[in-house]
């Protein structure tokens, strides 16, 4: 059975733990505690170790999903989960208070993960605030970070149907890069 | 809403005093840190760059707190991490969103300094409970 292991990024209250129990098959694993935090997200709880879940897309493809603690003072778990994975989505909250700049700090943060397998944005909450269009989005990144190709999607992290669209564009991606080999050296665990 | 624990000025203080008191207690003492469960330090004595510890004990406590959860062995009293210079110990203070995480070398044994340690987490929670 092929084995992927996704990583989900991307700031507090981006909706990473929400995006990974849309759709994960098994129960997911988490690590929530009380978020004494709610200037920067209003919500009972935030992560601050892992997430993790499962999802079989396919009669012989499994995919690992591990979502990160979006605080910056959790970064030496990012490190940790880094390692394991192959290709990211990064969740961003339109309602953020900059999520162009967080956009570009994950990319380049997780840089390595693009390299690898490939990355996919999603951004989550457009309901709730008015952020920038997904075109502002492209345009920002075209802009920062030329020569990305990275697609970006508008979701609700809650909806599976809309985060499975998210997480297949991104394993298509990842194997269609297998399939043709570029110069680009799987780095050694 | 009540406010954070780490905000609140008695209990950051109040806590500092009974770390100190571990201190008094166990020799083997190197350093301590209490903090909220998410990972903000409440109070610490010795050591340095509490910042990034403190949000390495929450990571730990909850993973910890997991996979008692998971194993459905009941709910975790205590973590410790023996390595060949020390011991680090770790506990939920009972009945709060607060963790105490002590590092003590080897010249006490590991009994020693973990009765002494879930001794300061009872008085922990009595503090956080009568606190202002
Ligand atoms: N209204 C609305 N709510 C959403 C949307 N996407 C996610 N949410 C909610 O937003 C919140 C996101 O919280 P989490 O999933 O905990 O966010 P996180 O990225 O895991 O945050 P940390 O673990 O703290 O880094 C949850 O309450 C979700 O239900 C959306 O598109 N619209
Ligand atoms: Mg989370």
């Amino acid at each position: 059975m092929a084995e992927h292991v996704v990583l989900f990024t991307g700031p507090m209250g981006a909706g990473k733990t929400a995006a990974i129990a849309s759709l994960s098959d098994i129960d997911p694993v988490r690590t929530e505690a009380a978020n004494t935090d709610r200037v920067t997200a209003d919500k009972a709880t935030t992560t601050v170790a892992l997430d993790y879940g499962e999802i079989t897309i396919g009669p012989d493809e499994k995919v690992r999903l591990y979502g990160i603690p979006g605080q910056t003072r959790f970064e030496f778990m990012w490190k940790v989960l880094m390692r394991r994975a192959v290709g990211m989505i990064l969740l961003v909250n339109n309602d953020n208070p900059d999520p162009i700049g967080q956009m570009l700090y994950f990319i380049d943060y997780f840089h390595e993960l693009y390299e690898r397998g490939g990355a996919v944005v999603a951004i989550s909450r457009s309901d709730v605030g008015l952020g920038p269009t997904r075109e502002e989005y492209y345009s920002a990144l075209a802009a920062a970070r030329p020569g990305l190709s990275i697609p970006i999607f508008s979701v609700d992290a809650r909806s599976p149907e809309q985060m499975k669209i998210a997480l297949f564009s991104l394993i298509l991606n990842i194997e269609s890069r297998a399939a043709v080999p570029s110069r680009y050296e799987e780095p050694r665990q | 809403m009540t406010t954070a624990l780490h905000h609140n000025k008695d209990v950051v203080a109040r806590g500092g005093v009974l770390l100190t008191e571990l201190d008094s207690i166990c020799t083997s003492f190197l350093y301590a840190v209490l903090v909220t469960d998410d990972g903000f330090e409440v109070a610490s004595v010795s050591g340095s760059d509490h910042e990034r510890l403190a949000s390495m004990v929450s990571s730990l406590q909850a993973l910890a707190e997991g996979v008692a959860e998971e194993l459905k062995i009941g709910t975790s009293e205590y973590v410790v991490l023996a390595t060949e210079d020390g011991h680090v110990i770790q506990l939920r203070i009972p009945r709060q969103q607060l963790v105490l995480s002590a590092v003590f070398n080897k010249s006490e044994t590991l009994g020693k300094v973990l009765s002494a340690s879930k001794s300061t987490a009872e008085q922990i929670a009595v503090m956080v409970e009568t606190s202002k």
